[in-house]
């Protein structure tokens, strides 16, 4: 009877220190996560936002320019896949819009050669931004160590374009080739035998 | 290439370039014919090749003339004035981005609005992806706007 009695008191004696040493590690968790919250509300509070009256708006976009930025619906693939960055014209379109009519910055300095667009036409249409920009009397400076077709279309609505030494520039015009291989399945002996419905 | 296969790239890629070519002759002060015979004349991506388009360019106001980049920081800082918190030499400059953020972005508040929703790339069953107008995507867009009473018109851009 003694025996059974001292191991129940034994158990009890243990349960209330484990209670105790649980309530104060959460405390202790608790009081630290809020530390930590504080502190980091402080330490980024204001956020440095550089003042640009007299600086030169560098617009050097790198990536595509599309009309719509599209987000990956499967979370996995858009972290491990390494697509381009998406620029979306209406943004760059705001930006260039808002250099124009800002009186504080001297000048745009603009460097497309690491950018891409959807389509030729969305190139005018910023290359048409770009020398609105110009017309409206901000001076405008491309320089690029590389220009191509869209990069110097960009380029050349500038006030002034430099090129590095031995960099490159090639003005190509647009072009394109798609390979038809009708004589060449017929030289292989090779015949299609196509099953297809409907008018086309 | 065939000839059914030049035809129709020349159809639809000339109007596109001619206007290119008229934009960059206008934007340097020189004929559309200049910037044709220099894409014509074209020479080479490397070493003299390079180099020897570089000259023509200069030389015909393609471009306005070579700066190694030390040489455009100088004359940008000789410009523009150096900028004293940058940690190495340069002008007084602010990227795109950090401009972009102090930028006013005020969304309107108005009850009348018009949906722009845009189709990019290749019409397919499916999510909406890079390339790819997924149908199934674009039609819940399409759905969505026009069940909203402040939708007044929706803008299909293709």
């Amino acid at each position: 009877m003694n025996a059974l009695k001292s191991i129940f008191s034994w158990l009890g004696r243990f349960l209330e220190k484990a209670r105790t040493i649980m309530l104060n590690l959460g405390t202790a968790f608790v009081l630290i996560f809020f530390t930590i919250v504080i502190i980091g509300a402080i330490s980024s509070s204001g956020p440095q936002v550089k003042d640009p009256s007299g600086r030169v708006l560098f617009i050097d976009p790198n990536g595509t320019v599309v009309d719509q930025e599209v987000f990956n619906s499967d979370f996995l693939s858009s972290l491990t896949s390494d697509e381009t960055d998406q620029i979306q014209t209406r943004d760059l379109i705001e930006l260039i819009r808002a250099a124009a009519a800002d009186e504080d910055i001297p000048a745009v300095f603009i460097d497309f050669s690491s950018t891409s667009f959807a389509g030729p036409t969305t190139a005018i249409n910023i290359a048409k931004e770009l020398k609105a920009l110009r017309e409206s009397g901000k001076r405008v400076i491309a320089m690029s160590d590389r220009l191509t077709t869209t990069s110097y279309l960009m380029a050349s609505q500038a006030s002034e374009i430099w090129v590095h030494p031995v960099g490159s520039l090639s003005v190509r015009g647009l072009g394109g080739m798609r390979p038809y291989q009708k004589e060449l399945f017929e030289n292989l002996k090779v015949n299609f035998h196509n099953y297809s419905q409907g008018r086309f | 290439m065939s000839e059914n296969d030049r035809l129709q790239r020349e159809a639809l890629l000339n109007p596109i370039w001619d206007e290119m070519k008229s934009l960059m002759a206008e934007g340097r002060g020189i004929e559309s014919d200049d910037i044709q015979s220099f894409a014509d004349e074209y020479v080479g991506f490397f070493g003299e090749a390079a180099i020897g388009n570089i000259a023509y360019a200069e030389a015909n106001n393609i471009i306005d003339g070579k700066k190694s980049f030390p040489e455009f920081r100088q004359y940008m800082i000789e410009e523009f004035g150096l900028d004293e918190e940058a940690k190495t030499e340069t002008y007084k400059t602010i990227s795109y981005q950090e401009y972009a953020k102090q930028m006013d972005n005020e969304l309107s508040n108005s009850d009348n609005h018009i949906a722009v929703i845009t189709a990019e790339g290749t019409i397919m069953e499916g999510d909406i992806s890079r390339g790819i107008a997924g149908a199934t995507g674009v039609v819940k867009q399409i759905r969505s706007a026009h069940e909203d009473e402040n939708t007044k018109a929706i803008v299909f851009q293709g």
